[in-house]
This record gives structure tokens, sequence and C-alpha cells, in this order.
């Protein structure tokens, strides 16, 4: 029987909840724009803006054509072949950011909490769970990116009062110690990586029942997300000082300074935990945009038969791409922004020009 | 494929044909029918002393009292035998003067007779006439409303339903004074011909959800229903979720919330379980305690119920990831107790935990169907036995028996039966998990039973309502309850809101 909502059709809640869990619950146990020195937040700040920018411009794309997707967007646009061109390259990217997603999953579980047991198992288990989320709709996962979102930011707010005892204040200075350069080193980094990821959604907006609005819930969530990244950079800079930035994950080693009363302590796996929680809905969105993009680049109507051989595939580039984590992480420094930026900003920016320049035509 | 369940000879050449004129041939063909059944009575009698009639019933199902009372004492002793010879109306003569019984209707068609007569009503023939009577005098023994063994309640109504469909439909009549509630009833089953009433008021239920059930339910082909399980199983959306997806219960004020919430309720005949849908998890955490005591109190023993269910699923293999793989989460006395206690025992943390896991199980199941001396013995070897010895012989550790004895103890606390066996099946996958990859294993565990959760519905409303999809007039109920008088609306399963309690009563 049919459910009491409609099918396949999410509220803006609904996408407001899964981008913030897409964006925040991974970023924040990863080394993003973690540059030299103690100035990291001000890189989170000139990112979080960095990255409204992005939102706002594949925002408006998604509004001048509500039930659409980038895909069919740019087919309306430029034409059968064109538009297949780009559903290819999201597919591509979709499924590139998936396998850099599961590389880096597999990476900090094997650091941090089973060394003894093969990497691929892990990939392996977290792969199928997504698969099975993913094949089972866009509804089902952003359900269970609203149940998630309540231990992110449960977490977020546990952790932040009791870090508040290890908290230094005099870590944030100097300020600009390094100079500007690595600030916007850093800004490039965190626009790109945990906010201009989003850019996928286009692939998602066209379920939701509110086109008209959104703008301001893409928007929010980007902005809410850049908070939560300021305060988790504020947070440990002041915990870890200039440490933070040598960290391959700040967030989980200054989670390791909370001790309450000789009894609450090192209670690490908690962030991990929540970590899980935040790589699978990310997971899940990459696997599902990669083949609903490719699902609309062919022509098929059933996207549901892509995942399968997509994430088997996808498991595979995780395995082979870097040959160890240092190399995944200087590649996630210093190429990934370079290599992101025509699909967060180039496609959706040269889209929404065309749009408005055949509007003034017509 | 029905054909399976059907009879054999008499009733199917009976089933289109009608009564004759004839007694002596009617007379023959329901004696054929009822051939070697001890329990029907016929008896042969005059009208007034003129017209020969036959009466049949089934002994025990009936009111014999009033039947003599109010049919064979008239019947026999009437003596206007001119009003007797008025031809084609005679039987509505003796419907309006003679027959002082409530419900009487007329047929003619023996099959639909037989079933009549099979749901205790008493059967007159009356010679040359082609129609009888049918006079519903229900009676014989059933059990009474007694007070509810399966979910007792320190504060609400103590009574219960029975296994009768009629006493069940007086007692929830009796709470919704409305024209509105509605009841219909089906028939399922091909021998056992069950009752089977829908429970629903009218303009609150959801239209499309009671579409639904009747069409589920009329589909249903089966030779007999015994319970109510038989028709849940035959009308659920998946059946091989551990998660129920309707509520089953005895206790009438249960039902009545229920429909008042606009679910609908279905009762079988010779069943005190009534099931009612949609259901949502929130909803199988919740008790009528939640809403008869005052709001602080209920929030609490709310959030300890969560609590609990949460325990019941996870502390063991929680346990058992923390013993294996993260030892550092573990305070450092603590740790060292514990260790202490595990020096001796052989066994790895996993096969402890499935080891005493399953024997509680064992035990609970074992004791389920004991009469009740036995019981004690059952509680006594439970306790001393596994508890004390096997931790004393060192085949497990002690605070292995603490961590199943909480597990079941937690598991107990969930306020639906039925609900609680998800918990009690999924622990075991859920510590298997710890045991093969720790913390990341009950995280993976948990993820899949919320992709699960996610998936599910019941009766079309989705499993998680009103927490994901998020509806917030809906969480007012869910986790938490508000005051009663801020809780403005119903539950909006089907996305529509009516009023409930209007605005503006604080006290």
């Amino acid at each position: 029987m049919k459910s009491s909502g409609q099918n396949n059709v999410i509220s803006n809640t609904e996408l407001w909840t899964l981008m913030f869990v897409f964006m925040t619950a991974s970023s924040m146990s990863l080394p993003v724009g973690y540059t030299k020195g103690h100035d990291s937040w001000i890189s989170a700040v000139i990112g979080t803006l960095g990255g409204l920018c992005i939102g706002w411009v594949y925002a408006m794309l998604c509004r001048a054509y509500p039930q659409k997707s980038v895909v069919q967007i740019a087919q309306t646009l430029l034409g059968a072949w064109t538009g297949k061109a780009v559903g290819l390259l999201y597919t591509c990217y979709g499924f590139q950011l998936g396998a850099y997603v599961l590389r880096n999953f597999e990476d900090l579980t094997s650091t941090v909490l089973l060394p003894r047991t093969p990497g691929v198992v892990i990939s392996v288990i977290m792969i199928s769970i997504s698969a099975w989320a993913a094949y089972q709709g866009i509804e089902v996962i952003c359900r269970c990116a609203l149940i998630l979102m309540l231990f992110v930011v449960l977490q977020s707010i546990l952790f932040t009062v009791l870090l508040m005892p290890d908290m230094m204040p005099g870590n944030l200075f100097p300020v600009l110690e390094a100079g500007w350069r690595s600030v916007f080193d850093g800004a490039a980094q965190i626009a790109t990586f945990p906010l201009g990821e989003t850019v996928l959604f286009v692939m998602i907006i066209p379920f939701v029942n509110r086109a008209a609005r959104v703008k301001k819930t893409v928007l929010s969530a980007i902005g809410m997300s850049g908070v939560f990244l300021i305060v988790s950079h504020f947070i440990n800079i002041m915990v870890l000082g200039e440490l933070a930035s040598k960290q391959i994950l700040p967030a989980y080693t200054s989670s390791m300074y909370i001790s309450v009363g000789d009894f609450f302590e090192r209670i690490e796996p908690i962030v991990f935990t929540v970590w899980v929680f935040g790589e699978f809905t990310k997971l899940t969105v990459c696997l599902f945009a990669a083949s609903l993009a490719l699902a609309q680049t062919v022509g098929s109507r059933n996207y549901r038969i892509y995942i399968v051989p997509l994430g088997l595939a996808l498991l595979e580039l995780s395995m082979f791409l870097h040959p160890n984590q240092l190399d995944v992480i200087a590649f996630q420094k210093h190429i990934w922004p370079w290599l992101s930026a025509p699909f967060q900003l180039l496609i959706p920016l040269v889209l929404l020009l065309c749009s408005l320049f055949r509007r003034r035509i017509d | 494929m029905s054909k399976v369940y059907q009879d054999k000879a008499p009733t199917n050449d009976a089933k289109s044909s009608v009564l004759t004129s004839s007694l002596e041939e009617n007379e023959a063909v329901f004696k054929n029918l009822f051939h070697s059944c001890s329990d029907v009575v016929f008896r042969s009698f005059q009208i007034g002393g003129q017209k020969n009639a036959l009466l049949f019933y089934i002994d025990g199902l009936i009111d014999e009292k009033q039947l003599d009372e109010s049919l064979l004492k008239p019947l026999m002793l009437s003596s206007s035998p001119e009003q007797l010879d008025a031809g084609q109306d005679l039987l509505t003569f003796l419907q309006n003067q003679f027959i002082s019984v409530s419900q009487v209707k007329r047929a003619s068609n023996i099959s639909s007779i037989v079933l009549d007569v099979l749901k205790s009503s008493i059967v007159i023939l009356i010679a040359d006439q082609t129609e009888g009577l049918i006079l519903n005098v229900p009676g014989g023994k059933t059990r009474s409303v007694e007070q509810t063994s399966s979910e007792t309640t320190i504060r609400g109504p103590r009574d219960s339903f029975t296994e009768s469909i009629r006493t069940n439909t007086s007692l929830i009549r009796r709470r919704i004074r409305s024209a509105r509630l509605k009841i219909e009833t089906l028939t399922v089953g091909e021998l056992t011909q069950t009752d089977v009433a829908i429970a629903y008021i009218e303009d609150i239920a959801n239209e499309a959800v009671i579409q639904e059930v009747r069409s589920r339910i009329r589909n249903i082909k089966i030779d007999g229903v015994l319970e109510s399980g038989y028709i849940e199983q035959f009308i659920e959306e998946r059946s091989f979720s551990p998660f129920p997806q309707y509520l089953v219960t005895e206790r009438p004020d249960y039902v009545v919330s229920a429909l008042l919430e606009g679910r609908v309720a279905i009762l079988t005949d010779g069943s005190p379980f009534i099931i009612s849908g949609p259901m949502t998890f929130w909803g199988f955490l919740q008790a009528g305690e939640d809403y008869y005591d005052r709001v602080l109190f209920a929030n609490l023993i709310r959030f300890i119920r969560l609590v609990l269910t949460m325990v019941a699923l996870f502390l063991p293999s929680i346990y058992v990831a923390l013993t294996t793989f993260h030892q550092q989460m573990i305070p450092t006395k603590l740790l060292l107790s514990v260790s202490a206690a595990r020096e001796g025992v052989p066994f790895p943390a996993l096969v402890e935990a499935l080891l005493m896991e399953s024997t509680f199980e064992g035990l609970r199941e074992a004791g389920v169907r004991l009469p009740k001396q036995v019981g004690q013995a059952v509680s006594i070897v439970g306790g001393l036995v596994v508890g004390q010895a096997a931790v004393q012989a060192g085949i497990v550790s002690a605070p292995m028996v603490i961590v199943v004895s909480l597990t079941g103890i937690a598991s107990f606390a969930i306020p639906r039966y039925n609900f609680s066996f998800a918990f009690r099946i999924l622990r075991f996958p859920m510590i298997l998990l710890a045991g093969m990859f720790g913390l990341y294993g009950i995280t993976a565990g948990f993820l899949c039973l919320l992709i699960h959760l996610s998936g599910l519905k019941s009766l079309g409303v989705p499993y998680l309502f009103p927490t994901a999809p998020v509806n917030f007039q809906g969480l007012k109920d869910s986790i938490f309850r508000a005051p009663l008088w801020t809780m403005h609306f119903r539950p909006q399963l089907d996305g529509k809101r009516s009023t409930r309690i209007p605005k503006g009563q604080e006290p």
C-alpha cells in the first residue's frame, strides 16, 4: 500500500538534515583545513563563506529547474550529448568521492580501532550497508539521517562541554603567524572538501517537495555545518594548540583529553561511532547520486540496478587509489581542491549562466 | 484452491437449494445434513395443536431457558386457530404476536439456515411454508470479563477482553458512546467461519487504511482461524521483520486509545487479543500509565523504558566489545576487577555471552508454559545453579552473569510483549558482531537496524514516525510526552490534522 506521504518525495527538513550529517559528521574527525600554526579557525570562517558561494550557485540552478537533476538540466540546456557528458562526469565525481570516503574510513578504522582486521573486511561491511540503504531509496536515507543527526548533535555538545577544562584560549595566539597563504590553503580545503561536496545533492534536490525554498535550505545547511566546523576548529586548537595541525585526526586526539572524575575517560570510541554514522551517510549519498546520475545518463528508469556494480567498483577503487594513508591525506590537501573545482563551481556556474542567457533570449 | 477446505457431499449439494413446502422433505434434508451430529436437537411440535412444525438447534450454543419460556410455551399453547389458517401471513403473524425474541429473521436458503444454526440460532420450520424462522438466542457458557493477566497495571481500568467477540465489542462501545464508532464484521475461515470485526471511528481513521485492511482480510483463504495471530500474519507488511507491525492487547483502554488516535482495531472471535494498526516504533514503547499518571513521572518512566530497551539490545554486545577490543574505555579499577573475575574462565567473552544468553532464553521459555507448582523449581535451578554454580565452577565470570541478568530485567521493561521479541532476537547477531568487530560491529549492526526500521511501514505509516519522517506535532508524544492539554492534534499518521484537545485549557 502506498505510504502516507508520497513515495520518493522528501521534505526540506529532511534534505537539510541529510546535508548537515553529510558535511559535519565525517569532516569533524579528519584533518580538514588544519594548515600551519594556530589559524585554522580563520580558514574555517573563510572556507564557510566559500562553501556558501558554491552552494548558492547550484541552489540557484536547481531552483530554476525544479524536479530536474543536474543531468536533466544539462540535457535541456545544452542538448542530449553534452548532457550525457555532464551526467558521466558527475557519475565519476560521486564515484570517486565515494571511493575516497571509503578509503578514509578504512584507514581510520584500521588505525584506531581494529589494527589486526584486514582493511578489506571493514570496507566490505561498510559498502554493503551503504548499498542496502541506497537501494532502499532516498526516503529511507533521509530518515536514517534524521535519527543519526541526533547522535551527531549530542556528541558535539557533550564533547564541547567535557573538553572545557582542557581548553586554553592562549593557544589561539599568535594570530597569522604563518601568513595568509596557509590560511587560504586551508580555506580552499574547507570550501571544497566537506562543504563544496554537497554539490552531489544536485541529484537529490529534485526529490524535495517544496522546490521554491531549496535555496534557503541548502544555504542554511551549509552555514550551520560551517558553524559546527568553526567551533570544532576552535576547540581543537584551544585543546591541542599547534599540535592540532600536525595530527591526522585532531578531533579524535583532543577527545582523548576528556576525563571526568577518573571514571569517564578514554571515550574516543564514541567519537569513532558517530564518525562511522557520518561516513555511512556520506558514502550512501555518493553511491546513490552516482547510480542515479548514471541511470539518468543512459536513460534508464531504475537506478537500483547500478548500485551493486558501482558499489563493487567503488570498493575496488578505494583499495588501489593510494599506497598509504599519508598519500591520501597529501592528495586531499593539495590536489583534491583543484580536482573538485570544476564539479563544484565550474559546471554549475556554466549551466546557471546558460539558463540565465536562455531566459534572456526567451 | 479453496475446494480443498470445503466439506464433501451434503453441504455442497444444499448450497444453492431452498426450502420446499413439505415439512417432511425439509426435515429429511436437515437430518441428512446433520447426520452423526449428536449435539443437534430436532424437536417436532404443533402450533396451537394444528400446524406441524419442526424446531432445531445446537445444544449448548443457545439459551434453553429462553427457548422454553418465550418460544415453545406460547407457540404450543396458542389458541387462535382461525388466524393460523391465514396462509402466507402466518409467519408474520407468529413473528408479531407469539415469538417474544428480539432478533428474528426469515430465510429459505438451506445453506444460510445451516450457517445460522451453527452460529447459535434456533430454526423453526412450519408445514406448508417455504420460509423458516431464524431466532437468535445465544447462550451457553463463555468466560466472563476478568482482570487482565498478561498486561497488569497499577492505575487504569482492570477489565480485559474475553473470547466472545460480542462481549469485546460491547467493552469498546461502552467506552466510545458515539455512532461514529463503526464495527464491520467479516467472516474468515472455510470451516471455522470465524467472525472478524474491523472497528474504527469514522472521519478519524484514514479511509484508505480501512479499505486496505478490509480487502486484506477478505483475501484470506484459510480453513480455520484460532487466534488473532492468524489474521495478523496474513495482513502484516513484512513477515520476516523482527518488529511487529500491529499492537496486540487484551486491554480495552488500549484499543480505545488506538481508535481515538485514528487507528483500526481488528477483533477476532475466540481470541481475547485484539490487534490494532498502524503502529509505530514509539507506540510500542508506550503504556497506558504514561497518560494516566502525571506528566513528570510519565516522562521519567518513558525515558527509563527507552534506556532499558537500548540496554536489552546492546548491553551484552557492548560488554563483549569492551572486554575484547576496547579495554581502554573501561576505568582502570573496574578493568582490574573484571579481568580478575575473567581470569579462570576458559572461554572468550563472545562464547561466554552467547552461552549465558542462550541459557537465559532457555530458562524463560521453559518457565512460560510450566504449571505454577513446577515454576518454582525452574527459578531455583535457574537462579542458583546457573548463576552461582556456574561462576564458582569457573565456566562463566561474575560480570557476565550481572550483564545477562540486567539484560533480562531490561527486556521485561518493554511494555509490549510482542515488541520485546524483536530485541530478544536481535541481541544475538549483535553479540556476534561485537565479538568479531568490536564497537565497529555494533555500529554496523545499529546502522542495519536503522535502515530496516526506516524502510519498515505499518499499514502505510513509516515505522519511525514521528521522528523520521519528522512531525513536530507528533514529537509531543513520542520519546517524551507533553502535558495532555498541549497535545492539540491527533497523530497525523496520514498527514491530515484533526483537533483533539482544543487550545487554551492550561489549568
